[in-house]
């Protein structure tokens, strides 16, 4: 599903140039469960940025769905990722203004799926995710384990291949952090391939393999499943 | 204000060195534009209140009417003993007025022709002689200083002598009788020397203007003494006795008066001053206040919405251990630099827009006038005013916040509702103004092209004087040699300028009545010249002249309800002689279309009267130009004395809506200024709406929203807020425009485009000011927003 080859990522301002990324090769199975770790800044959240198609490495190759993506323009990035890919973050990054459905249902309205359809899908995942009868609160109202679910609600609506998740139990406590790893590894269960980013062992522990980077560089990738078919 | 402050306060503004220079440059703008309106409005406001117990000065009206006659003034000197002074006054008749001094003939604009209280009602200062007893004889005249200075340069004139020579009157000697100071720009009096009313007795038919009591050519003004009721007076003047007036003109005596100040706005009528306009002055005065405001809340919205940015580094100065007093200074130090800075340029943005007031309000402002008394107090309150809302205040509310707040960027700010309220009404005011200006423009166009009736293109005209007139068969015969001198003719007044209304008395199918019109005298010609027709009768011919005969208007015929030509018969003064209706003429607007076309008369002007026009018809410029300079060297040989000013019949008929243009012109600026201020309204709007959205959009796009998509977001509400104030503005601009049409008898209409067109302007305006921000804010890589969570 994914593969990089020497993924490289430069960040430059007037007077200092950070290598971000260094030479970074990757090949990431479709149904797979990988978890990134490493230090701060040691470019954990770029790799997940290029990953997940919101910015372009600055050297190398990446194949998305055998498809080239490292050159694309942001319109086709865009596009590309639409209904593909789903984020979580660890804020939770949902829209205060909008309520628990209206947040679920951004990525189909930008897919341009119809309002019937909408309505079905997104009731459809908040029942999964038994967050129903929150429908109509706005995030404000709800505990961050909830929060998180209504996040993780908008990232798997159009049912994505991949899900992106950057550090999604950074900002729980254990209990609905577990909830939430718990609900990941479900949906990893049912086919949907993973990548997430934390500093948790423990939470690594729930993926197939771990990435660790540090200073840009891939040090080290152990298996956690040893029988895990690559 | 210590150097540090002073040095960080310079970097800051520098960072942002775009929005500083918008903001300081919408803010200086804004001032100094209201500054310059508010010495306009406040000139305006003090018309005259510089004379000398000019509160005791009263205009004398008779039926609502300011003419008056001379007998009218006598009745009233004698029946009212309290009246202390009385005078009257009218402008000079002679299209031309000449003093001549060492052979040397100067040209007098507005010369007033006044008796000997004229300086005792309007006490002038005096530069040399006085005033009050200088008109007592005749043959005497009193000059303004700027006159009295190109004559005589630095001598004292009084007593001098200088040869007078008027289309009216020739060869006079006066007598300088004193010099008065320029009448400053603040007085509704504009005339440039004061000629005493007895130097024309010597015009045979001028000492019918004294004779008779109907003959009202005067405007006349009293004063009284400060311990009289003005009331009083008043119930005397209603009352006064009749005993002494002659029995026809009983009906026609009901005197009243108008305080003098008042005249300036209330009564245009009054044409012997100058006037102003409530309407229009109100009009400035809000457009003034507008401004002001506009430009103080957007640069305060502006400065207060870029605060928001700059919270982190707030709080890190707080956790790196700063005062709250510090903090607050170094806010205030950095708005008071940027206020110093904008002082400065608005400065140097009144005196550079300073002269194009002075030319186009018809003024002479100094910069010191602009920054005196009021003015001066408004200035300095709005800058204090500006920095309380830029320094003081925001210092003292940011420093409030706790610094772990401060670094995550968030403060108790939240003004939206004031922010798009602001913007409706910033746009409400911008879309009236476009709105006015396009219709405003119509109508001006509409007058422009509106047929007035008589042919005005490729006519040139001047003014004669007497030595022209006495060669003017020679006159006549070489011009019409002259190669492209098509024609000429003669009137006695300009048209479109005349002011001659004449009261006879007529007897139509045996009935006599008193009839009133307008009055020309016109070369036989006049009618064939100007391509106006004839409905009935004859032109005139070489006999109309002596025998009194009239050429009437449509409008004539129809008020007076004559039938048959012959039926009617026109008393000449003293009722001696029955004058003939030879002609009915088509109707044309002889005077400016603000007005409908009422009746006038013609008669016939003889050889020559007091305007010559002439047809040209000439294949090119350089044709053009060689005409112009024959006719020139005519002129010289046949009036060496009088210079030649030539003008155009169709700039002079342009010029009858000087009034409209210039206030098109004040809307145009008003408008563009307004638009302006809007768009940097919308700028700062902008500016608050992406910075508080930059997450948002951030969430957007990760999820799939494309650039496009949150450019329509943003401008979504704008659009909104436009809209809103769209259905605003609408009705209002109607009931204004239909209030300004009042003012015309020939109006086009309020069409639905001009309309629709305001609105899509001003929608387009704003979307291509928002359109930019949101579109740098939306294109914006959205991991960058979504960095600092």
């Amino acid at each position: 599903m994914i593969n990089t080859v020497n993924l490289s990522k430069v960040f430059r301002t007037d007077e200092i140039e950070t290598l971000a990324l260094n030479n970074v090769t990757l090949k990431i199975n479709k149904g797979e469960f990988v978890a990134i770790m490493g230090p701060s800044g040691c470019g954990k959240s770029t790799l997940m940025n290029i990953l997940g198609l919101l910015d372009n490495p600055s050297e190398g190759q990446y194949t998305f769905n055998n498809t080239e993506v490292a050159g694309l323009k942001e319109g086709q990035r865009t596009d590309l990722r639409k209904g593909n890919i789903g984020f979580v973050f660890q804020s939770f990054n949902l829209i205060d203004e909008l309520n628990v459905f209206e947040n679920v249902e951004m990525p189909l309205v930008y897919q341009r799926i119809s309002n019937k359809t909408r309505k079905e899908m997104v009731n459809k995942v908040l029942e999964r995710m038994n967050m129903s009868h929150r429908a109509k609160h706005y995030p404000q109202q709800l505990s961050g384990g909830q929060q998180q679910r209504v996040a993780i609600s908008r990232a798997v609506v159009s049912n994505p291949g991949l899900i992106l998740a950057d550090e999604p139990t950074g900002n729980l406590d254990s209990k609905n952090g577990q909830e939430v790893m718990e609900l990941l590894t479900e949906l990893n269960r049912e086919g949907t391939t993973i990548i997430m980013v934390t500093h948790s062992i423990q939470d690594a522990g729930y993926a197939h393999r771990i990435i660790n980077l540090f200073d840009g560089k891939v040090v080290m990738e152990e298996s956690l499943i040893e029988d895990h078919a690559l | 204000m210590n150097l540090y402050n002073i040095k960080l306060s310079v970097k800051n503004l520098l960072k942002n060195k775009l929005v500083t220079s918008i903001n300081i440059a919408g803010l200086a703008l804004g001032i100094a534009i209201s500054l310059l309106i508010f010495s306009f409005v406040h000139k305006e406001n003090t018309i005259d209140k510089f004379i000398p117990n000019i509160d005791h000065v009263f205009t004398i009206l008779n039926y609502e009417d300011p003419d008056i006659s001379a007998k009218m003034v006598e009745h009233i000197r004698q029946e009212i003993p309290e009246i202390s002074h009385i005078t009257y006054a009218q402008h000079e008749w002679s299209p031309q007025v000449f003093l001549e001094y060492n052979n040397v003939n100067f040209k007098i604009e507005n010369l007033l022709v006044a008796d000997s209280g004229f300086f005792k009602v309007f006490q002038f200062e005096a530069v040399y002689g006085n005033p009050a007893t200088a008109l007592y004889n005749t043959n005497q005249i009193v000059l303004t200083e700027s006159i009295a200075r190109k004559i005589f340069g630095n001598e004292n004139p009084i007593g001098k002598t200088v040869k007078y020579n008027a289309t009216n009157l020739q060869n006079e000697i006066l007598k300088i009788g004193a010099v008065i100071k320029d009448l400053p720009h603040n007085c509704s009096w504009n005339f440039e020397a004061v000629l005493s009313s007895q130097t024309n007795y010597k015009i045979s038919w001028y000492i019918n203007n004294i004779k008779y009591w109907g003959t009202q050519n005067y405007a006349a003004f009293f004063s009284i003494p400060e311990n009289v009721d003005i009331e009083y007076v008043r119930e005397k003047l209603h009352n006064i006795s009749l005993n002494n007036v002659p029995d026809d003109s009983k009906n026609n005596i009901k005197y009243d008066f108008l305080p003098f100040t008042n005249c300036y706005c209330d009564l245009p009528e009054l044409t012997i001053i100058k006037h102003g306009n409530h309407l229009t002055l109100t009009i400035i005065q809000i457009v003034g206040f507008l401004i002001l405001f506009l430009a103080c809340i957007n640069y305060i919205n502006l400065v207060t919405a870029q605060k928001l940015n700059r919270l982190r580094n707030i709080g890190i100065l707080k956790v790196l251990g700063s005062k709250r007093r510090k903090i607050i200074e170094l806010i205030s130090t950095e708005s008071l630099l940027v206020l110093l800075f904008t002082t400065f340029i608005i400065f140097i943005l009144t005196d550079f827009l300073l002269s194009g007031l002075n030319h186009f309000t018809n003024s002479r402002f100094t910069l010191s006038d602009i920054y005196s008394g009021w003015n001066l107090a408004i200035f300095l309150s709005i800058l204090f005013f500006t920095f309380l809302a830029t320094g003081l205040l925001p210092g003292i509310t940011l420093s409030k916040n706790q610094a772990s707040l401060l670094l995550k960027n968030s403060s108790t700010y939240n003004k939206y509702y004031l922010r798009n309220s602001l913007l409706v009404f910033q746009f409400t005011i911008s879309i009236i103004l476009i709105i006015s200006v396009l219709f405003i423009n119509k109508q001006n166009t509409y007058l422009s092209n509106l047929d007035p009736g008589f042919k005005k293109e490729n006519i040139i005209y001047t003014n004669t004087n007497d030595q022209l007139i006495e060669n003017i068969d020679a006159f006549k015969h070489e011009l019409r040699k002259i190669p492209g001198v098509e024609e000429l003719t003669f009137s006695s007044a300009l048209l479109g300028y005349n002011q001659a209304n004449w009261g006879r008395m007529m007897i139509n199918k045996g009935k006599e009545q008193a009839v009133g019109f307008a009055n020309f005298f016109v070369s036989p010609n006049f009618f064939n010249f100007f391509g106006i027709e004839l409905i009935r009768g004859i032109q005139f011919n070489d006999y109309s002249f002596k025998s009194g005969d009239w050429i009437m208007n449509q409008s004539a015929i129809k008020k007076f309800n004559i039938d048959q030509l012959e039926d009617a018969k026109l008393l000449n003064f003293n009722g001696t002689k029955n004058e003939d209706i030879i002609a009915e003429i088509k109707d044309f607007n002889f005077e400016s279309m603000h007005v409908p076309i009422r009746p006038v008369g013609f008669r016939s002007a003889g050889d020559a009267d007091q305007v010559a026009y002439i047809k040209l018809n000439t294949k090119n410029s350089r044709a053009f130009d060689q005409s112009i300079i024959a006719f020139k060297n005519l002129w010289e040989k046949l009036s060496p004395k009088f210079p030649l000013e030539i003008k155009f019949m169709d700039a002079s008929w342009e010029a009858l809506y000087k009034k409209e243009k210039q206030f098109q012109s004040i809307l145009n600026f008003a408008t563009i200024i307004s638009i302006l201020l809007s768009c940097l309204g919308l700028i700062s709007l902008t500016f608050f709406l992406v910075e508080t959205h930059t997450k948002e959009i951030g969430i957007r796009k990760v999820n799939g929203a494309k650039t496009f998509e949150i450019v329509k977001l943003l401008n979504n509400d704008i659009i909104k807020w436009v809209a809103i104030a769209f259905v605003i503005a609408c009705p209002i601009a109607w009931y204004a425009m239909n209030k300004w049409l009042e003012n015309f008898a020939y109006k086009t209409e309020l069409s639905w485009w001009i309309f629709a067109l305001a609105g899509v302007i001003a929608m387009g305006i704003a979307l291509l000011t928002v359109s930019f921000q949101s579109w740098r804010a939306a294109s914006r890589n959205p991991v960058e927003s979504l960095r600092y969570e």
